[in-house]
């Protein structure tokens, strides 16, 4: 299958709906395809309800419709739809995660039978308690999006909340520097300045990159 | 000495440098190729995913860099004439044996892989790439975290679960179900010559590995002492012409910042020395009694050639489910029921 056709509208909603893309240059959860080639979307709410799993939907059912008549495959509109893999990292929480935990990160898995966005079955995240419902929020919009705190807010915020991501691969304790691949800090900072352990060196570009 | 791939997981013990290759072709007379040609060297079987007439194409068994060569030059050969049909569907999968290398040996190899990955892509159709089938480290990268963890902890999450991993453009989780590592991202190319450099491109990478006996970081550190753009010309000779030279260097770096959490990770050998060696399982039975290194001699004139097991198709090429172990016949005409004729009652003989 490629990435911006396919074969019926049963094969786009058993792979499109549940799952969120991209749509209009912003993340948008699918949660259905029609018959007539219609994506039913909407964007991520702005909270989630973290007992039930119910979210706050707005009631903004946008409808994407095929360009051209008469193709053999279902061709989407690729100018606003972009199937292409959303790219994740750490998640900025609003309230604390279980276990205190605000910052989270997220990884997506190549899962055999998977669907073409994100879903809950195919990421996995650092944190073992890990609840979908939590992510379904403008935090994972903002993580999808690169959009972080700077440095200096991030020191800031980590300092009342213990965490706070400065970039997908970054996040900074009160004197700890942390990577989204290992548990253990990769580093410390004091006054602003950040500075790697000896055996994470290596990380010294991507850490320049991400400043 | 840590244990080998096929101790560890008790795949086959298949040794050197071997590959296995699978081919997705789709055409209306592609479906022919099965009953017309006995394709000596190669098995098929339906591929539902494709559209109907999609058939692919896979080695019976393991074979050398000629003569899989030599089957793939065979194989564009004799389906010319069926007019396949390239499209955005079918791709093209290339296996390389490590289950004779050993554990530490084998995330050598992972991370020379993850290095070339990004140029690797280059290669591959624009539909290819971003694919949900052929999700790269970059893209999906719980491979890499979890690559980390099984290096530190000594578990196989990602080479250990099949179907969680499978998706990957590297496919790393085939080291638990076949003693490979399986390249995924290339498309079925209309001339072959696009699959057969890339198959040498293959080699080319994990001879590499095979040849130099250093730790994966010490290929790390080399990259970045010689530059990328040197390393990969050092390691692919002249299928560096393969790719954009202008890209080389870039696209070397974005695969190497992610081979190089794997490379500096500490690999836990007292974890995987308490593994306890699995004994190898049976070769998959193929229903052939041909053995694998004589797939590529011709029959005999007037010898039986056994053909593949088929799924059910409808009259118009449509799959067609089972119902329970009855499968649906659709070549026959429905036979009306007639009664067997009752034995006329025969009144006792006298005696």
């Amino acid at each position: 299958m490629g990435l911006k056709s396919f074969i019926d509208s049963g094969q786009a909603h058993a792979k499109l709906s549940g799952t969120i893309i991209k749509i209009k240059g912003k993340p948008a959860y699918v949660f259905n395809v029609d018959r007539e080639n219609k994506v039913h979307w909407c964007r991520l709410p702005d909270k989630a309800d973290v007992e039930s799993g119910a979210a706050e939907f707005d009631d903004n059912d946008e409808r994407i419709v095929r360009p051209g008549k008469g193709q053999r495959s279902n061709k989407f509109n690729s100018e606003t739809m972009d199937l292409s893999p959303l790219p994740l990292g750490y998640v900025n929480l609003n309230r604390p995660f279980q276990k205190g935990a605000y910052v989270v990160g997220v990884h997506r898995i190549p899962v055999r039978n998977a669907r073409v966005g994100i879903h809950s079955g195919n990421v996995l995240f650092s944190n073992k308690e890990g609840r979908w419902n939590l992510f379904f929020t403008k935090n994972m919009e903002d993580t999808m999006m690169g959009r972080y705190p700077s440095l200096m807010d991030a020191l800031d915020r980590a300092g009342k909340t213990g965490m706070c991501a400065f970039s997908r691969n970054f996040a900074v304790s009160n004197s700890k520097l942390y990577h989204v691949y290992y548990e253990e800090p990769v580093g410390s900072h004091m006054g602003g300045r950040l500075s790697l352990d000896p055996d994470f060196r290596y990380l010294g570009e991507l850490l320049a990159e991400d400043l | 000495m840590l244990p080998t791939v096929s101790q560890t997981f008790g795949v086959p013990l298949v040794k050197g440098p071997m590959y296995g290759v699978e081919v997705e072709l789709e055409g209306r007379n592609v479906p022919q190729v099965t009953k017309e040609l006995a394709l000596v060297g190669w098995l098929t079987k339906d591929d539902l995913s494709l559209k109907a007439g999609g058939i692919e194409f896979y080695f019976k068994g393991p074979q050398n860099l000629g003569l899989t060569e030599e089957a793939i030059r065979r194989l564009w050969k004799e389906t010319a004439k069926f007019e396949p049909m390239y499209t955005n569907r079918t791709a093209t999968h290339v296996h390389y044996n490590i289950s004779d290398l050993t554990i530490d040996k084998m995330y050598d190899l992972f991370t020379i892989n993850l290095m070339f990955e990004e140029l690797l892509l280059s290669y591959v159709d624009e539909e290819r790439r971003g694919n949900m089938f052929c999700l790269s480290a970059s893209d999906a990268d719980a491979v890499l975290y979890n690559l980390i963890k099984d290096k530190k902890d000594g578990t196989f999450k990602v080479s250990g679960m099949f179907d969680s991993y499978k998706y990957g453009n590297l496919n790393f989780a085939a080291a638990c179900k076949y003693g490979t590592i399986e390249y995924r991202s290339l498309q079925t190319p209309k001339h072959d010559r696009v699959l057969l450099d890339w198959v040498q491109c293959i080699h080319k990478i994990n001879e590499f590995v095979r040849d130099n006996n250093q730790p994966a970081a010490e290929y790390i550190r080399g990259a970045s002492i010689a530059g990328p753009a040197t390393f990969a010309k050092s390691v692919l000779g002249d299928h560096i012409k393969m790719f954009e030279a202008n890209l080389v260097k870039d696209l070397m770096m974005r695969g190497i910042r992610n081979a190089q959490h794997v490379a500096f990770t500490e690999l836990n050998r007292e974890a995987i020395l308490k593994i306890k060696p699995r004994p190898p399982r049976a070769q998959p039975n193929r229903n052939d009694p041909q053995p694998f290194m004589q797939a590529f001699i011709e029959p005999a004139p007037g010898q039986r050639v056994p053909q593949p097991v088929r799924a059910a198709r409808g009259p118009q090429g449509e799959p067609q489910m089972r119902r329970g172990n009855q499968r649906v016949m659709w070549d026959r005409p429905a036979q009306a029921w007639v009664p067997m004729p009752e034995d006329p009652i025969r009144p006792p003989e006298e005696e």
